[in-house]
């Protein structure tokens, strides 16, 4: 990959490597490892993408797949200065809600919600990306929209 | 729903921390390793520097000191100490040039991988006993000067995913442009699956040979667990840790205790 390729890929995905790390594993921090190391695969690559699309899916596998790594263990630990412990700012107080609300599911609920509302994949999309069949992710999904509906409604 | 889900997730976007690191790649990955020998007097005042450090090896200390749970409530984690130490600073003049270059030529911070830790920290220029294995040295610079300096090595041979045992050492020395509690660092513990989930701990004293001390946090749960131990030598900080999944503690606690022997 030359370093133009990996600069427009960089600009055109790396929020999206980041909003999937953070959807995984919860913590801010985390995430931005998490989208290092993907990102130091992605410049690593030697074989070409066919795409963009191919690209973008190939970005979502090894992110995936990194943060199963890193959530190997039930908990997670991190060296940090204090001022580091930082959760993303939103414009509004819904907003705000919303993201406290998905961040406090568990995250096989959080990941079905964003690859499904957010990336705008499919249900068969989000079940091979995941490894679940069509039918559990729709369960997934209508499970994890009751439970924020009702965590949104508690606040 | 779909909606205000959309336009929450627009408002989350990476870093600009993690832009500068990602925006380094390139260069840092393709950057090719220099390296260069001590020279006889660098390693006459490196040899003073390390018996120095032994002979006041005992001065030096470790304290953990555990969160309140207001502390806790404010950071989010569910479990968290921190680690103070009394590690000295390190002069900048005892930095070869070319990583006082290396540091100043980086926007945020330099990172290169060695093929062993000696080359590393020959080419920090400074001594700094470590392990046999290849080693990463990161340079963190504060207004272009160099403020921390760090080795970083896996001794084991075991690095895949699939692995159940994880061993790393570092090595953190801090120059004068450091801001911050030179060896002072949070821990934070994130994720434990529910209220009744019950992670143990226990804190232990290590006495090395030469009369020195390492602190050892050992944490564990019923099929994982880590040990972060640390120790100070004047002015290197020393982090070995160890992560692990179905494996014996005890065993991890042996290993751990034998890097910190050698260092």
């Amino acid at each position: 990959m030359t370093e133009r390729d990996f600069t427009a890929a960089a600009e055109r995905y790396l929020d999206m490597v980041y909003r999937l790390a953070l959807n995984c594993l919860r913590v801010p921090a985390d995430a931005e490892d998490a989208a290092q190391t993907v990102m130091l695969r992605l410049w690593q690559r030697a074989e070409p993408f066919s795409n963009d699309d191919h690209l973008r899916h190939w970005l979502v596998r090894v992110t995936l797949n990194v943060c199963k790594d890193a959530a190997r263990s039930p908990w997670r630990r991190r060296m940090v200065p204090l001022e580091h412990c930082r959760e993303p700012v939103f414009d509004t107080p819904e907003h705000q809600a919303l993201y406290a609300g998905v961040m406090a599911l568990p995250a096989k609920y959080r990941l079905p919600l964003y690859l499904y509302y957010y990336e705008g994949c499919t249900v068969a999309e989000v079940g091979e990306l995941l490894g679940l069949k069509p039918s559990t992710v729709q369960t997934r999904l209508a499970r994890a929209r009751e439970k924020l509906k009702a965590q949104l409604k508690e606040e | 729903m779909r909606n205000i889900y959309r336009k929450t997730f627009e408002q989350v976007r990476a870093p600009e921390d993690l832009w500068r690191e990602i925006r380094e790649i390139p260069a840092r990955e393709q950057r090719p390793v220099c390296r260069r020998r001590v020279s006889g007097g660098v390693l006459a005042a490196v040899l003073i520097l390390a018996l120095t450090g032994t002979a006041l090896a005992a001065v030096y200390h470790v304290e953990i000191r555990n969160f309140t749970p207001e502390q806790l409530a404010e950071t989010g984690a569910d479990h968290a100490y921190k680690v103070l130490t009394d590690v000295e600073r390190t002069p900048l003049e005892a930095f070869s040039q070319e990583a006082l270059d290396a540091a100043a030529g980086a926007e945020r911070f330099w990172e290169q991988k060695f093929d062993t830790w000696a080359e590393a920290e020959d080419f920090l220029g400074t001594r700094v006993p470590g392990v046999e294995a290849p080693a990463t040295l990161q340079l963190k610079t504060r207004n272009g000067e160099l403020a921390e300096a760090e080795l970083r090595s896996y001794p084991l041979p075991l690095q895949t995913p699939t692995d159940r045992l994880n061993i790393g050492v570092r090595a953190t020395l801090y120059t004068e442009n450091y801001v911050e509690e030179p060896g002072d660092n949070t821990f934070l513990y994130y994720g434990l699956p529910d209220p009744n989930y019950s992670m143990e701990r226990e804190d232990l004293r290590y006495q090395l040979p030469d009369g020195e001390e390492a602190v050892m946090v050992s944490t564990w749960d019923d099929d994982s667990g880590g040990v972060d131990a640390f120790l100070v030598r004047g002015n290197i900080r020393y982090w070995v840790y160890a992560t692990y999944v179905l494996y014996d503690r005890e065993t991890v606690l042996e290993e751990v205790e034998f890097i910190l022997q050698n260092l």
